[in-house]
């Protein structure tokens, strides 16, 4: 297996070879990326080859670093490979971030590269976008760790983490799919609505199907309708990747065409409902799977033939353990650049701040949620102490709380009346729209209990709200 | 279908926050004005299943609150939406 020939990582520079060993050989004529039209391997590696002169020539060298401002698309999969085949440090940033967020991200990472695009237009979910690229230099610095991989999480006390992962982790990452029983292998397609840029998508999805010899298609419209006619333009076995949310998009569809390939569906992002996945099933027939991972590790652990939900095993090579409510996932090192916090990784374990148990006799996974303030909106991690600092934050507030019911809910306390539009405006600067709260109540005063800390008691937030209108 | 028998009638406020309640289980007054790329998947979903309304991308971009939504769909049964997007 390919995947086992691994990489020493060293120094700060990334060994660019396994690039090429890992994740771009193959025959040159398969079809490998299905976006707008089919890619195939060979017109891949030109589009990775002309990325990579566009930047070298702005700058970027091996150890250096960049970072891309891309949403979903051949481009952003092109600059990827590129910058690691150049053996650079490769930061993913949501193109769903505002300005204000990407350059904010940008300086703390201190990227010498970026590589942006126009944005995209709003409307309806889109599986990709034609993406015209752009590198630039900027005032940044090399690398400083030797990760090839840097993304943000959603932190939940102060600015976000700032996450690495070497290539050695990635190729073990790629392994543990090559070896998992459900997971689609060669000659076989993913249709997939995970994001690139997160690490399902990224790893479960283009990295695994890179290196697998796996189709991977991105459907033009992510609505039940569209993701069929995707899985309907391909004859092989055909697996869809994607959150909860694409498995309701799929139960609305109500007479689905006849697809004997589709096989089956793996989910990623938070835990499917039991109503939700018998409606699925109850519907396509087909296998509908889970994956329980995080942006620091990866895939940890899977039910990918819905036999055991709620429980999922151990990956393999993947050691979870619980320790007073939460689970732990072995990691030789802390995957946090910059901070050394040993609430998050100590003495070889990453502390998932995810509330679970681990069943002594099968060694299965049950996963029973956060124990932090994060929570997944359509599969994307918000974290509510963010949401609350950047609106405490706003010149125009006074104090705020930030909840979560069935969407993102604040209650602030203004300075001075009438200054609401404000703060709306002050938000949709700083947060992207997937992180804002839906529903901005302002209050005279927010409850406090009697030692005068912030009650985030919805049904006594509503009260205030309530007492204030009337 | 039954909704749709007034030629050119469309979904009304109360019916757009009804359908936009159901989707995240609660009550019709918890829903707020903004609809979000997930809300309006259901929306534009439920809308084409009552009415047989194809709604196309370039009108599913201006769904962005309860009030555009209702002129948007407004516009399309009226027949003066144009499938290009706004002539401005």
């Amino acid at each position: 297996m390919k995947a086992a020939s691994t990489n020493q990582q060293k120094s700060a520079a990334v060994d660019p070879a396994w690039v090429d060993e890992v994740l771009l050989a193959g025959p040159g004529a398969d079809v490998c990326l299905v976006f707008e039209a089919p890619v195939t391997r060979d017109e891949l590696r030109r589009q990775v080859a002309e990325r990579q002169a566009a930047l070298t020539a702005v700058g970027l060298r091996p150890g250096g670093s960049a970072a891309l401002c891309l949403a979903p698309s051949l481009a952003l999969v092109a600059n990827l490979l590129a910058g690691w085949r150049i053996g650079a440090q490769v930061a993913l940033l949501d193109h769903r971030l505002t300005p204000f967020e990407t350059e904010r991200a940008l300086g703390r990472l201190e990227s010498q590269v970026v590589v942006s695009a126009g944005p995209v237009a709003a409307g309806p979910a889109r599986g990709f976008h034609a993406q015209r690229d752009t590198a630039r230099a900027r005032p940044g610095s090399p690398a400083r760790t030797p990760h090839a991989l840097v993304q943000l999480s959603s932190g939940s006390t102060g600015p976000s983490k700032i996450i690495g992962r070497t290539v050695d982790d990635l190729i073990a990452e790629i392994g543990r799919y090559a070896v998992m029983e459900g997971v689609p292998q060669a000659g076989e397609r993913i249709v997939s609505m995970a994001s690139v840029v997160h690490v399902l998508g990224l790893v479960g999805g283009l990295l695994h199907s890179l290196h697998a010899g796996v189709q991977l298609a991105f459907p033009a419209r992510v609505t039940g309708e569209g993701i069929l006619a995707t899985v309907a333009e391909g004859r092989q076995p055909t697996t869809l990747l994607g959150v909860p949310f694409h498995i309701q998009l799929l139960s609305w569809v109500a007479e689905p065409p006849a697809l004997p390939q589709l096989t089956g569906m793996t989910t990623g992002g938070e835990i499917v409902r039991a109503q939700v996945h018998d409606a699925f099933t109850a519907r396509y027939g087909i296998r509908l799977g889970s994956m329980y991972g995080m942006t620091e590790v990866g895939v940890i652990a899977t039910d990918l033939y819905g036999e055991h939900r709620p429980e999922v095993t151990p990956a393999p090579g993947i050691t979870v353990r619980e320790s007073g409510g939460e689970l732990l996932v072995a990691t030789d090192q802390s995957p946090y650049l910059g901070t050394h916090d040993p609430t998050r990784w100590s003495d070889g374990w990453l502390h998932t701040r995810d509330g679970g148990t681990v069943d002594p006799g099968t060694g299965r996974v049950r996963v029973l949620g956060r124990l932090d303030s994060q929570v997944s909106v359509g599969g994307l991690k918000v974290d509510l102490t963010e949401v609350e600092h950047t609106l405490a934050e706003l010149p125009q507030v006074a104090d705020a709380v930030v909840v979560y019911g069935t969407s993102i809910e604040a209650y602030a306390v203004l300075r001075d009346p009438g200054t609401g539009a404000a703060v709306e405006a002050g938000l949709a600067e700083r947060l992207a729209a997937y992180k804002r709260p839906r529903r901005l109540h302002f209050v005279e005063q927010l409850p406090r209990t009697a030692t005068g800390k912030l009650v985030r008691d919805q049904a006594v937030l509503r009260a205030a709200d309530r007492s204030r209108s009337s | 279908m039954s909704e749709a028998d007034a030629p050119g009638a469309g979904p009304g406020r109360e019916e757009i926050v009804a359908i936009l309640a159901a989707f995240g289980d609660r009550p019709p007054e918890e829903v707020p004005e903004g609809i979000d790329s997930m809300e309006l998947a259901w929306l534009v979903h439920q809308i084409e299943e009552r009415y047989g309304d194809s709604v196309d991308d370039a009108a599913m971009s201006r769904m962005t609150t309860v009030s555009t939504a209702l002129d948007v769909l407004a516009e399309l049964r009226s027949g003066r939406h144009s499938p290009g997007g706004p002539a401005a």
